[in-house]
């Protein structure tokens, strides 16, 4: 039984990279491209490591380990990315909300 | 006119070389008998159960091959000095600098420095068991000192810890191999009870976790050096330019 | 199967590393230089050699790719920006 829950938790995982990398190649610009690779594979490697889990509990506090890793750098590495293209590309751009939050953070 | 003469005369002497020298590797190697019964690793890994580690590359490396392993560490602490005595050649102190890196940056370099640096240690102290050791895991610490200078440029790394650190563990390592050469009459022997029962424990094979803790700690921290010669650097270069 | 792996890894460490070559961005070279780092990693795993496999991600990947791209923000003056 958990074994089959792992095997289910696992293919959606898988799944979720496949669509991820679809988006990757068919997003038009940056930001909406690293949405599609960050987010998406976010998901998907928590989702295989639950899997993972699930196959062989004894292993679960290294993968708990490998969790918490994942779920501090994806998130970082995106925001700092998308902070460097906003500062690059899009410091010019019409803001139709005219709020810019990172106007005080340029130098 | 000097063109014909000079540059075919060197083009003729290096192929006549080359080929000499291909000629006489492809010698040595047709010379070479592969004994697929009596190789190298055949022989290693039905010497491996003297020193009782579940990974044969580790007794090879810190036992067989102890000596070795003592030129590999001599040379890493060369290459530190000779880039301490490079890249540190001005001693002034490094000016502050101003510009401040983003919140979130600055405070997951701080969450990830536990989570990399537990990583290390784990890969240093399950050298016996599992791949890896004392070079790799002391490389993955060093790797953590890198994500926090870069995250936080006006971090202070101090100094005199590391230099203990560093000085502490080679010498250990000396007065393991020294302890080991008055003990089993071999540098570098196994005088730690070492039995075959215990393969697979996290205390077993003798003095090779220990050895392999020391190279650790001499490699995480002459890697830190480095890497904090090789960020600060920068920065007073980007000082000066602004 | 695993030969259908091995072979199609060399293949891409070879594309990579041509790409390496005759990139014409030294930051991109480097980068597509980890990736030959990377394949190699690979290559190491499926011929049984994880001790090397994960010498080679650690240094080949991480550490060395780091001292390149500090390397290259040393030399090159013209990315300093006012």
């Amino acid at each position: 039984m958990l074994v089959f829950l792992g095997y289910i938790l696992a293919l959606l995982g898988v799944l979720l990279f496949f669509i991820s990398g679809i988006g990757l190649l068919r997003m038009p610009d940056t930001l909406t491209r690293m949405q599609a690779a960050t987010k998406a594979s976010t998901l998907g490697s928590l989702l295989v490591i639950l899997g993972i889990a699930c196959f062989e509990p004894q292993w679960s506090f290294k993968l708990i380990v490998l969790a918490v890793f994942i779920l501090i750098t994806n998130p970082i590495s995106s925001s700092l990315l998308a902070m460097t293209t906003y500062k690059r590309f899009y410091k010019h751009v019409f803001n139709s909300s005219g709020v810019d939050a990172l106007k005080g953070d340029e130098k | 006119m000097s063109l014909k003469k000079t540059l075919p005369i060197k083009h003729i002497v290096l192929s006549i070389l080359s080929s000499a020298l291909l000629l006489s590797l492809l010698g040595l190697l047709m010379q070479v008998k592969t004994d697929l019964h009596k190789s190298v690793g055949d022989i290693f890994l039905n010497l491996n159960m003297q020193t009782a580690t579940a990974n044969a590359v580790t007794s090879v490396v810190t036992f067989f091959r102890g000596i070795d392993t003592v030129g590999e560490v001599t040379v890493l602490f060369l290459a530190t000095s000779g880039v301490a005595l490079m890249l540190s050649t001005s001693q002034r102190t490094y000016a502050k600098i101003i510009k401040q890196d983003s919140f979130i940056l600055n405070v997951g370099s701080r969450l990830l420095l536990s989570v990399i640096i537990l990583f290390g240690a784990y890969i240093i102290i399950h050298g016996h068991l599992s791949p890896g050791g004392g070079f790799q895991g002391g490389v993955v610490i060093a790797t953590a000192f890198l994500l926090l200078f870069l995250a936080n440029p006006n971090m202070d790394l101090n100094h005199s810890i590391l230099t203990l650190g560093e000085s502490l563990s080679g010498s250990a390592y000396v007065l393991v191999a020294i302890i080991g050469l008055f003990k089993v009459n071999m540098l570098l022997g196994n005088f730690l009870p070492h039995p075959v029962s215990e393969i697979g424990n996290l205390i077993s094979g003798g003095i090779i976790p220990v050895i392999y803790v020391i190279v650790g700690i001499k490699v995480g921290s002459e890697m830190a050096v480095i890497v904090e010669y090789f960020v600060k650097e920068e920065h007073e270069k980007e000082i000066e330019n602004a | 199967m695993i030969g259908l792996l091995i072979l199609f890894t060399f293949l891409s460490i070879i594309i990579v590393a041509l790409g390496a070559i005759l990139s014409k961005d030294i930051t991109q070279s480097v980068m597509l230089f980890m990736g030959v780092g990377l394949g190699s990693v690979v290559l190491f795993f499926i011929f049984q050699a994880p001790d090397v496999a994960l010498t080679e991600a650690v240094i080949g990947t991480g550490l060395s790719t780091a001292v390149f791209l500090l390397g290259i923000r040393h030399t090159s003056q013209e990315e300093v920006e006012s």
